[in-house]
């Protein structure tokens, strides 16, 4: 066979520098999100997610069923005292829903997208695919986000469901449809979303760093809890403060709080999009110059 | 001497006394922690608050002679400053956050890695028991949270001591005996924690969360259960109020927290209780799988 024929039946293929073929990411996003929401959601992994969002439904059944109901006077006391500080934390240090428990469902289930791997000797795995590494984060974020966030919005509904019911179908459905309960429901649900949003970016890009992350997102926490004392600048330094502006009924801060200017809902959404897009971006490219390496883990 | 000649013989060497063969498990554990440069540096700031309080002390008994060109400041410290129960409250709390980060730094690996090499049998194969395995890794963090808890708690109390006369320190002895009790009761919380939440879950980083769960998750339930059911009692999960209530107790401070004294000290004891349960179930030296 001649030079000219092995020219003529083998085609060259050059790579394609020039552009990204979108359709094809799209394609692998649409696999990895296949592999890993089963995975999220269906293995033993997920038992943790399912029991730190879920283990709050199962007080507030018995504090339904329970006399300490009646000493509120209907749904809209209920939701005020009971349900706001609950889900936005108590001060001084702001213990909640969305501070501790979708906080601490973040770190265990984004973390645990590469370092989990890493643990499992099975990282390699998705190296060796013809996949970029920022389309794999992607793909693997884009999967726990979609997971935490399915649970949440559930898991959301649920507490504010069993905070109206006992005082009766009637008043409750005139609260949430006639009343401004729907609309604290959809704003709490967004709220759990964006907390999922930007805590997930952060601690997908701890796990890609740290083999024992637990230690820095103990830091975190810290920061994040006395957000409300630091000085303006460093408070917008978080997700809490992004997402503090946004809860429909204000929290008490607290006499050591330092009174910065709020936050518009035009200005933290995008902010914590924006936020969240540079830490993926950091975490791509993290992902691109890692080496699989499984000593010492 | 022939080769074939030297069979078994009996060591007939010192023997290593019987009450101190647990610390052989922290001189290795301590090997390994050392290689962690970043560990070493947190440790050591960790030890930076004390040393501060200690430059007040001095500060305090001193300004009159330091300040002497601007009365105001010498006022301020010699008036605002004082070394009371709030001091010793602050320190020792600051001191306890401390002492947690480092249980969750070196805490997950301690058990977990002789459980999941299967490397129990060849401790529990020497003369050493599964209470002093145990005792041997309660020492490794014992010791080390001892060094950042109660030591430089004393410290200051010696050094206050010293400088304000010893008619001080009988009056307070409150303090010392406060400093000492407190500290043992946070560093056998933690440390029991570690090693029960090393021994059941095999994974160091999700032990390490666990670990922290315990703590958050348990602080968030105990102040759901409270403002659901208008309680005080639901604040005996939560670790951080008990062992806060516990040091207002012990130094005679403000109650910040409803919680009796009596049930902060159930809490943590039964607390403590449940996790030697679970390093009795899982420290044996065979797994029988049924």
């Amino acid at each position: 066979m001649t030079s000219a024929a092995v020219g003529s039946s083998t085609k060259p293929v050059s790579p394609n520098t020039s552009g990204l073929d979108w359709g094809l990411i799209a394609r692998q996003i649409a696999g990895i999100l296949r592999l890993e929401l089963r995975r999220n959601l269906l293995s033993r992994r997920s038992f943790g997610l399912y029991f730190l969002a879920f283990s709050p439904v199962g007080l507030f059944v018995i504090w339904a069923l329970s006399p300490a109901t009646e000493v509120l006077s209907g749904p809209a006391e209920a939701v005020a005292q009971v349900f706001a500080p609950i889900f936005g934390g108590f001060p001084p240090i702001f213990l909640g829903y969305l501070p501790t428990i979708i906080f601490l469902s973040a770190l265990i289930t984004f973390m645990s997208l590469f370092r989990s791997e890493i643990l499992e000797h099975s990282l390699h795995y998705y190296y060796l695919t013809p996949v970029r590494r920022w389309v794999l984060v992607t793909g693997k974020y884009c999967s726990a986000l979609i997971s935490a966030c399915c649970v949440f919005s559930v898991s959301t509904t649920l507490l504010f469901l069993l905070i109206c019911i006992p005082f009766g179908l009637g008043d409750a459905s005139q609260y949430i449809l006639q009343g401004p309960g729907l609309g604290y429901l959809t704003t709490y649900i967004g709220l759990a979303i964006m907390a999922c949003i930007g805590y997930g970016a952060v601690f997908l890009l701890l796990g890609l760093f740290f083999r024992n992350a637990i230690v820095p997102a103990a830091f975190i926490w810290a920061w994040e809890s006395i957000n409300f004392i630091l000085p303006s600048l460093l408070q917008k330094i978080s997700v809490i403060h992004y997402i503090r502006t946004l809860y429909p009924i204000p929290l008490p801060e607290g006499w050591l709080a330092v009174t910065t200017d709020a936050t518009s809902p035009w200005m933290s959404v995008p902010g914590l999009l924006i936020f969240t897009a540079l830490v993926l971006t950091f975490a791509g490219w993290r992902a691109g110059r890692m080496e699989v390496n499984y000593e010492g883990d | 001497m022939a080769v074939y000649e030297r069979t078994y013989k009996r060591y007939k060497g010192a023997l290593t006394p019987q009450w101190t063969r647990f610390l052989v498990l922290p001189r290795y554990a301590y090997e390994e922690v050392a290689k962690s440069k970043l560990f070493t540096i947190f440790f050591v700031l960790c030890l930076l608050p004390p040393v501060i309080q200690a430059g007040r002390i001095y500060l305090y008994h001193n300004a009159a002679k330091i300040f002497s060109a601007v009365p105001a400041a010498a006022e301020f410290f010699s008036q605002f400053m004082s070394i009371n129960a709030e001091f010793f409250g602050i320190v020792m709390a600051m001191q306890s956050g401390l002492a947690f980060i480092v249980a969750l730094f070196i805490g997950p690996g301690l058990v977990s890695k002789d459980l999941a090499n299967n490397g129990l049998p060849l401790y529990l194969s020497r003369p050493i028991s599964r209470t002093e395995y145990v005792l041997g890794k309660f020492a490794v963090l014992g010791i080390l949270l001892s060094v950042i808890t109660w030591i430089p708690g004393l410290f200051l109390y010696a050094l206050q001591s010293i400088y304000a006369g010893w008619g001080w320190a009988f009056q307070n002895t409150r303090f010392a005996a406060s400093i000492l009790i407190g500290s043992a009761a946070w560093i056998c919380t933690i440390s029991l924690l570690a090693l029960a939440v090393s021994a059941w879950v095999r994974w160091r980083p999700v032990a390490g969360f666990v670990m922290f769960m315990v703590f958050l998750g348990g602080g968030f339930f105990g102040l759901m259960i409270n403002a659901l059911f208008r309680t005080d009692w639901g604040s005996m999960i939560n670790l951080g109020v008990v062992i806060g209530r516990i040091w207002e107790g012990l130094l005679g401070l403000r109650v910040t927290e409803n919680l009796p004294l009596w049930a902060a000290w159930v809490s943590l004891a039964l607390f403590c209780f449940g996790c030697v349960q679970m390093l009795n179930r899982k420290i044996r030296a065979y797994e029988v799988v049924s």
